[in-house]
C-alpha cells in the first residue's frame, strides 16, 4: 500500500518535467508578440526591451526552460506579464474559487447520481427509469454555458430565488481567509449569514457544472447495478432472508459503485479544466477566467502554471480513486 | 401431522418473447424431517426452478404459477405475502446456491455476511441470538457456525474476505450461512458440482451430518447420480418439468422403474464402464414451447414404483438408445516416435514482490515428463490448482516453460520460428472447459468454425468454397445439423456449443487436441454425448487427445493412459486399467475413492443393462 503510493508519486516527476517541456515548446512556437501586448501600443522600443529583459524573454528558449525548472523546484512558477505578479500568488487567489465550484459540483453529482442510479436500476424499464434515462441524455448533451443561462433565467430572473452571479454579494465582506474556499472559511469563522449567502451564490454555477457528471454517474451506476443484480450473491442474499435495504446498499450498492469511481475520477479532471464557460456566465472569479485571460494576452507563464496545478490535482484525485477501489473491493488492494 | 414440505401439482409458466413456456408441469413431492432428497435430471428439466419456487425466489413476472401448492408444515407458501415470505427465508428455509465462487458478496467480510443473516433471522426469532447486544451475539453465532462446518480457527476467519478462501471453504461458509438461522428445510442447488472430487465427498458428508444432527429435511439438487447414491435417502427424478419417479435411493437406483431413470443412470461413466459404451440420451430436452403430449407420468407415492410412462421421445426403452460398442482398441504401438513429448517441463509464477513480505514462487509445473503417441489419448487428472491448465498453455507456447523441453515430432517447440509456430498451432488445437465463454457471442456457429481455416490459411489451403464444404462436413462430423450453422452460441444448448467448440478445434486438421475439462460444464447426458463423439472421432480421424479432467471416471472411460498430477508434479502414470486396479500411490487411491460410482453396494439393474 505504502509502496504503491510511493511508486505513484515517483511517477509524478517525469510527468511534470514532460508537461512543462511540452508547454514551453508550444508556448514558444506559437507566433505572437506577448511583450508588445503587455507593454501596450504606446511603448517605446527601449521600454519593450526592458520589459523583455525583466521577464527573461530575451534569452534563448532552453535557457528560459532551465531557469523555469530550477524555479519550479523552489515553488516558483514564474511571473505573469499581464498581472506583473508571481504566477504562484495569482493561482493561490483564483484556485480556491474553482476548487470550491468543482468540489460542490462533484459532491452534488455523486450524492444524487449514486442513489438515483441504484434506484433506476431497481425500477429497470419502468417509467421512473425511462424518465431518468431521457433526462440523463439531455443533461449530458446540453452545453454547460447554455444550461447556466437557462438556470439564471429561471432561478435568478423569473423566480428571483438565487443571485445571478459572483461569489458573494458586493456589500458582504469575505470571511477571514483560511482555506480560500469561501463557504468553508465562513463556516470556520462562525459567520452563518455569510455562509448562507455564499451557498446561495454557489448553488447555480455548481448545479450547471454538475448535471453532466451527474448524468454520467447515474448511467454508470445504473448499468453496473443491473449487472450486479444478476450475480449469484444477490440471489443468495435474498434466499437467506436479508432485509431489502441491506441487500440494496451492502450487496448491490457496494459492488456496483467501484465501476462508477473511474467515471468520478475522470470527470473531476474534466471539470477542473472546463470551468471557464460556467465561470464566465456566473462571473465566478476562478482559475478558468484567469487562464483564459492569460491565453488571450499570450502570457504563457500563467498558462503553464495553471496546466501544472490542474494536472497535479487531477493526478491526486485519481490516486485517491485508485485507493478508494481498494477500500471498496478488497480484491484489488494494492501491495 | 403434515409433512415438513409438501409440493402439490405445482405448475409454473414463464412468459418469453415466443409466448408462455410451461416450465414446471405438476411437480409433486413430500419431504419429512430428516430425509435427504436428491432431485436429479438433465439441465433444463426444472430442478433449480423447483428449488427456487419453494423459497418463492422466481421473479413474477415473467414467471406465473397457474396452479399448485407448496406447504411448509401445512402452511401454503404460495398464499403468503412477500414480507411474510421474506421472514421465512433464511430462518425456516435455508438455501445453498450452485457456485460457491460467486455466491458470497466479494466486498464484505465473511463474518459480517454471516452475522447479517443471523440478525435478519433474529428479527423474526429473537431466541436465536439470546440475550445481550445483537451484533455481538450474531458474530459469536457466526464463529460457532464456522467452527461447526469445519473451518479451523473460526474466530479469526470472521474477518477474512471471500477471495481469501478456497472453493471448498467458501462452500462451507455458504452451508454455515444457510444453517445459521436454524432452518427446518435446506435446499441445496448443486452444492458440490463446482468442487474437486475429494472436497465434494467432504462437503456431502458435512451436509449429511448437519441434516442428521438437526433433523432437517433437505433437497439436494444435482445432475449427478453419483452424488445421489452417496448422500441421499430418497430420490426424485425430474424430466421436462415433472417428477417421473420417486422413492428411497436404494430402491430407485437398484430397480429404476422409469426408462428415463435408467437412461440417466446409463449415461454416467462408472469406474468400469468400457470405452465407447456410454449411453447418451437421444435427442435433446424437449422444446418447452411445444411440449410433447403427456411425457411424464404422475408421480406415485414414495416407495411405490410409478406407473409406466407413455414413451416420450427420450423415454424410449433403453435398448434403442445404446450405441453399438466400439471394437476393442489396443493401445497404439509405442514404438512410434511420440507426437508430443514433454521433458522435465517446469513453470514458476513469481508473485509481484512486496516490500514487507517476500512471498515464495508458485510452482505450477515441476519437472513434468509426458509422451503422447499419434492417435493416443492421454488423460491428465488433478485437483484444481494442480497445474493442468498451465500445462496446456505451455504446450501451445502461450507461455514459456522455465525449464525443460517440449518436443513436437522430435522438434523443440521453443525454437520454432513464426512460420513453424503457426503450422504447429494448426496441428495442435484446444477445446476449452466452458463452451459458453470460449465462443464469441457475436459470431454465428459457421463463422466460429471457419475462423481457424482463415487463420491457418497457408496450412489448410482451402478457398472460400472449399471452406464452406469443410464446415458442412465438420458440422455433420460433430453430430449437428446444417441449420445449426446459422445460430449464435446463445441459441444452442450446452452440449451443442461444446460440439461447435470441437468442430472449431478440428477445422484446421489437427493431430492433437488439448481438451481442457471439455465436459465439466455439461450435464450427464450432454457429457455422455460429447465423450462418445470424442471416441468416435478418434477412431475415425486418428487424432491424439490430451484430456484434462478432475473426474477420474470420465478419463478412465476415454483414455488409454492416465497421468495424475498434483501441485505441478507427475504423481503416477500408466495404462488406465492399471491405475484403477492397482494404484501405486495414496493420492491415486484417494482420487479413486472419491469418484462417485453407482457401483458396488447398489449394483443395479440399470447399470447391468447398460453394460451388457
Amino acid at each position: 500500500m505504502l509502496r504503491f503510493l510511493f511508486r505513484r508519486l515517483l511517477m509524478l516527476g517525469p510527468v511534470l518535467v514532460g508537461l512543462t517541456a511540452i508547454m514551453f515548446v508550444i508556448a514558444r512556437l506559437l507566433p505572437g508578440d506577448p511583450v508588445g501586448l503587455a507593454a501596450g501600443p504606446n511603448a517605446t522600443l527601449a521600454e519593450r526591451a526592458a520589459l523583455a529583459q525583466e521577464f527573461g524573454l530575451d534569452r534563448p528558449v532552453w535557457d528560459q526552460y532551465l531557469s523555469y525548472v530550477a524555479g519550479l523546484a523552489r515553488g516558483d512558477l514564474g511571473r505573469s506579464l499581464m498581472t506583473r505578479r508571481p504566477v504562484a500568488e495569482d493561482i493561490a487567489i483564483y484556485l480556491p474559487a474553482t476548487l470550491e465550484l468543482v468540489l460542490a459540483a462533484m459532491a452534488l453529482a455523486i450524492a444524487l447520481g449514486l442513489p438515483l442510479g441504484l434506484l433506476t436500476a431497481l425500477w429497470q424499464n419502468r417509467w421512473p427509469d425511462r424518465l431518468g434515462q431521457v433526462l440523463a441524455i439531455g443533461a449530458i448533451s446540453m452545453p454547460r454555458f447554455f444550461l447556466g443561462l437557462l438556470l439564471q433565467l429561471v432561478f435568478a430572473i423569473w423566480l428571483m430565488w438565487l443571485p445571478l452571479g459572483g461569489q458573494l454579494p458586493v456589500v458582504t465582506l469575505p470571511p477571514p481567509r483560511v482555506t480560500g474556499l469561501v463557504t468553508l472559511d465562513a463556516a470556520l469563522a462562525g459567520d452563518w449569514a455569510t455562509l448562507g449567502a455564499a451557498c446561495r451564490h454557489l448553488a447555480l454555477p455548481a448545479l450547471a457544472l454538475s448535471l453532466s457528471p451527474l448524468a454520467a454517474i447515474l448511467r454508470m451506476m445504473r448499468a453496473s447495478a443491473i449487472e450486479v443484480m444478476a450475480q449469484d450473491y444477490v440471489t443468495a442474499a435474498r434466499a437467506l432472508g436479508l432485509p431489502r435495504r441491506k441487500i440494496l446498499i451492502k450487496t448491490i450498492g457496494r459492488n456496483a459503485v467501484s465501476a462508477t469511481l473511474t467515471v468520478i475520477g475522470l470527470y473531476f479532471g474534466w471539470l477542473l479544466g472546463g470551468t471557464v464557460l460556467v465561470e464566465t456566465v456566473f462571473d465566478w472569479p476562478g482559475l478558468g477566467l484567469y487562464a483564459t485571460r492569460a491565453i488571450l494576452s499570450q502570457d504563457m507563464m500563467p498558462v503553464i502554471g495553471v496546466a501544472l496545478v490542474t494536472g497535479l490535482i487531477f493526478v491526486a484525485v485519481n490516486l485517491a480513486v485508485d485507493l478508494a477501489y481498494g477500500l471498496i473491493d478488497p480484491r484489488v488492494r494494492y501491495e | 401431522m403434515p409433512p415438513l414440505l409438501e409440493i402439490r401439482d405445482l405448475h409454473l409458466t414463464m412468459a418469453t418473447r415466443d409466448g408462455p413456456v410451461q416450465v414446471l408441469n405438476g411437480v409433486a413431492l413430500r419431504i419429512a424431517r430428516g430425509e435427504i432428497w436428491g432431485l436429479v435430471g438433465e439441465s433444463g428439466c426444472g430442478k433449480t426452478l423447483t428449488g427456487l419456487s419453494v423459497a418463492r425466489l422466481v421473479p413474477c413476472p415473467p414467471a406465473q404459477y397457474p396452479a399448485g401448492e407448496v406447504r411448509l408444515d401445512g402452511e401454503d407458501l404460495m398464499a403468503l405475502s412477500e414480507p411474510r415470505m421474506r421472514a421465512l427465508r433464511g430462518r425456516r428455509i435455508g438455501m445453498i446456491l450452485q457456485d460457491p465462487a460467486t455466491s458470497l458478496n466479494p466486498t464484505m467480510r465473511i463474518g459480517d455476511q454471516l452475522a447479517d443473516v443471523a440478525l435478519a433471522a433474529a428479527r423474526h426469532d429473537p431466541a436465536l441470538l439470546g440475550p445481550g447486544p445483537a451484533r455481538t451475539a450474531a458474530r459469536a453465532l457466526a464463529a460457532t457456525m464456522l467452527d461447526r462446518v469445519g473451518i479451523a480457527s473460526a474466530r479469526q476467519r470472521l474477518s477474512a474476505w471471500p477471495h481469501e478462501f478456497s472453493g471448498g471453504m467458501r462452500q462451507r461458509v455458504l452451508i454455515a450461512m444457510a444453517l445459521i438461522g436454524a432452518p427446518d428445510l435446506l435446499i441445496a442447488d448443486e452444492p458440490t458440482s463446482a468442487l474437486d472430487l475429494p472436497v465434494q465427498a467432504q462437503i456431502l458428508a458435512l451436509m449429511q451430518g448437519m441434516a442428521a444432527d438437526r433433523g432437517l429435511g433437505m433437497i439436494l439438487i444435482t445432475h449427478s447420480m453419483g452424488v445421489v447414491a452417496r448422500a441421499c435417502s430418497h430420490v426424485a427424478v425430474m424430466y421436462a418439468g415433472s417428477i417421473v419417479e420417486t422413492g428411497p435411493v436404494v430402491e430407485v437406483l437398484d430397480r429404476p422403474a422409469h426408462p428415463y431413470t435408467r437412461a440417466l443412470m446409463a449415461a454416467v461413466p462408472g469406474r468400469h464402464t468400457p470405452r465407447g459404451t456410454l449411453s447418451a440420451l437421444p435427442g435433446t430436452v424437449p422444446d418447452l414451447l411445444a411440449p410433447p403430449p403427456a411425457v411424464a407420468s404422475r408421480p406415485a407415492a414414495p416407495g411405490r414404483p410409478p406407473p409406466a410412462a407413455p414413451p416420450g421421445p427420450r423415454c424410449a426403452p433403453l435398448a434403442r438408445a445404446m450405441p453399438s460398442p466400439a471394437p476393442m482398441r489396443t493401445g497404439p504401438p509405442m514404438a512410434d516416435p511420440p507426437l508430443l513429448e514433454l521433458r522435465g517441463v517446469s513453470r514458476l509464477y513469481r508473485p509481484r514482490r512486496s516490500l514487507l513480505a517476500r512471498s515464495p514462487e508458485v510452482v505450477a509445473l515441476d519437472g513434468v515428463n509426458l509422451r503422447i503417441a499419434r492417435g493416443e489419448s492421454l488423460g491428465i487428472v488433478g485437483e484444481s490448482g494442480a497445474g493442468k491448465s498451465t500445462l496446456t498453455r505451455v504446450i501451445l507456447r502461450l507461455e514459456r516453460p522455465d525449464a525443460g523441453q517440449i518436443l513436437y515430432r522430435g522438434a523443440d517447440v521453443a525454437r520454432f520460428g513464426p512460420g513453424a509456430l503457426r503450422a504447429f498451432r494448426a496441428r495442435v488445437q484446444i477445446v476449452f472447459q466452458d463452451p459458453q465463454a470460449a465462443l464469441n457471442p457475436r459470431m454465428t456457429a459457421e463463422e466460429i468454425v471457419t475462423e481457424p481455416m482463415l487463420v491457418h490459411r497457408d496450412t489448410v489451403g482451402l478457398d472460400r468454397r472449399g471452406r464452406r464444404a469443410r464446415v458442412a462436413e465438420l458440422i455433420e462430423t460433430v453430430g449437428l445439423r446444417p441449420d445449426h450453422l446459422r445460430r449464435f452460441p446463445h441459441e444452442l444448448s450446452g452440449g451443442q456449443r461444446q460440439r461447435i467448440g470441437i468442430a472449431r478445434a478440428l477445422a484446421a486438421g489437427p493431430e492433437l487436441l488439448l481438451l481442457d475439462e471439455p465436459t465439466s460444464a455439461l450435464d450427464v447426458s450432454a457429457q455422455a454425448q460429447v465423450l462418445n463423439l470424442l471416441i468416435e472421432l478418434q477412431d475415425r480421424l486418428g487424432v491424439g487427445y490430451l484430456f484434462i479432467s478432475h473426474d477420474l471416471a470420465v478419463v478412465r472411460y476415454l483414455c488409454d493412459r492416465i497421468a495424475l498430477i498434483r501441485q505441478g508434479r507427475l504423481v503416477e502414470e500408466g495404462p488406465a486399467a492399471q491405475i484403477f486396479d492397482a494404484p501405486r500411490t495414496a493420492f491415486a487411491r484417494r482420487l479413486i475413492d472419491a469418484t462417485p460410482d453407482l457401483g458396488v453396494p447398489l449394483r443395479s439393474a440399470g447399470r447391468t443393462a447398460g453394460t451388457d
